[in-house]
């Protein structure tokens, strides 16, 4: 067993408007992970978002992906698993590409998706007071702390605040340890200003999904 | 011990006409101060923190500045140069904003020669690199 070390970490935030780039796939194959065939994958690189609308598979549509192994005409959809779906290609599928070069790096100092703990809901009777069923759990929080500087990231989170529209945080894992795909909408940015020390901020956000951990 | 960095702009500023007391450098220098009154500069252990997963790193540490003056004649004068030297030089601010003189203490004796009454005066900064 080993522990890796965070050195190396990359996050970046999704902008908005969206600078996603549509591509219409030919083909989705069931397997985990879904391989989707491109009439050409120019500007498709291993690393990139990618959203997928009216695929005709339910397990894709509406998630967002991480581009895995792209080849002349083909990019994995890192996360997925369409293996068993009884789902068909659709009449007018759509995979929306939001590159690497297209969304923000963020110099965060932490950056924490707290996934809400499961919770129980009491379904007791007098013949078994103690009987629960598992609550639905909530995808929960995402807390990112940093240092203010009137750089892009920092002036994102902002936008991101104010206009209320839900962006895609990715985590890149350093030792080829995959993705963290955080969906969330920023709710507030707060200020700590201690009489000795540095000025920080901390963005904190209602994640509308939970985070997932997709690698190849 | 202090980066380059820090080093130069410190010296740049007690080197400074501006500057209240004659500064000798003496790191690795030999100085023979013709000054009755002088000030010369000690370097302490610097720290790296790392701020962000960009690896932004910031080094905290602290310098001595030492003021000597002649053996046998008080302490009134040499500590009115290290307090007037010490205001000086936390008043500097560095134009790229790299480096921060965040705190002094208060003067101590600082009795490291034969030759010289001394004072030392700690000074923390904050260095981005």
């Amino acid at each position: 067993m080993s522990a890796t070390s965070t050195k190396g970490l990359m996050i970046t935030i999704t902008k908005n408007p969206s600078t996603s780039t549509p591509h219409t796939p030919t083909a989705i194959t069931k397997a985990s992970p879904a391989v989707a065939t491109l009439a050409d994958t120019t500007g498709i690189a291993a690393g990139d978002l990618i959203v997928a609308e009216a695929t005709g598979f339910p397990e894709l549509d509406g998630k967002t992906f991480v581009a895995g192994a792209v080849a002349a005409s083909t990019v994995e959809l890192l996360g997925s698993d369409t293996t068993g779906s009884a789902g068909s290609l659709g009449a007018t599928p759509i995979l929306n590409v939001t590159s690497a070069s297209a969304q923000t790096p963020m110099c965060l100092a932490t950056i924490d998706p707290a996934v809400e703990a499961p919770g129980t809901t009491s379904v007791g009777t007098f013949c078994d007071p103690s009987a629960t069923i598992p609550a639905v759990a909530q995808a929960g929080t995402l807390t990112m702390t940093g240092f203010v500087e009137l750089v892009e990231y920092y002036e994102e989170l902002l936008k991101a605040e104010a206009d209320g529209v839900e962006r895609v945080i990715t985590i890149t894992l350093p030792q080829n340890l995959g993705y963290i795909i955080v969906n969330a909408i920023i709710g507030s940015v707060g200020w700590q200003l201690p009489i000795d020390g540095a000025v920080g901020f901390t963005a904190t956000g209602a994640m509308t999904t939970k985070p997932r951990h997709v690698f190849p | 011990m202090s980066s380059l960095y820090v080093r130069d702009i410190v010296r740049g500023w007690l080197s400074d006409a501006a500057a209240p007391v004659k500064f000798y450098d003496t790191e690795n220098f030999e100085q023979k101060p013709s000054d009755e009154i002088w000030s010369t500069v000690e370097w302490g252990i610097g720290f790296n923190q790392k701020l962000n997963f960009c690896d932004d790193l910031m080094e905290t540490s602290e310098f001595n500045v030492v003021v000597s003056g002649p053996m046998g004649e008080g302490d009134s004068n040499v500590l009115a140069a290290a307090e007037s030297l010490t205001d000086y030089l936390m008043a500097q601010k560095d134009p790229a904003g790299k480096c921060l003189l965040t705190m002094n203490a208060a003067p101590e004796t600082f009795n490291s020669s034969l030759n010289y009454f001394c004072v030392s005066v700690a000074i923390e900064y904050e260095y981005q690199r």
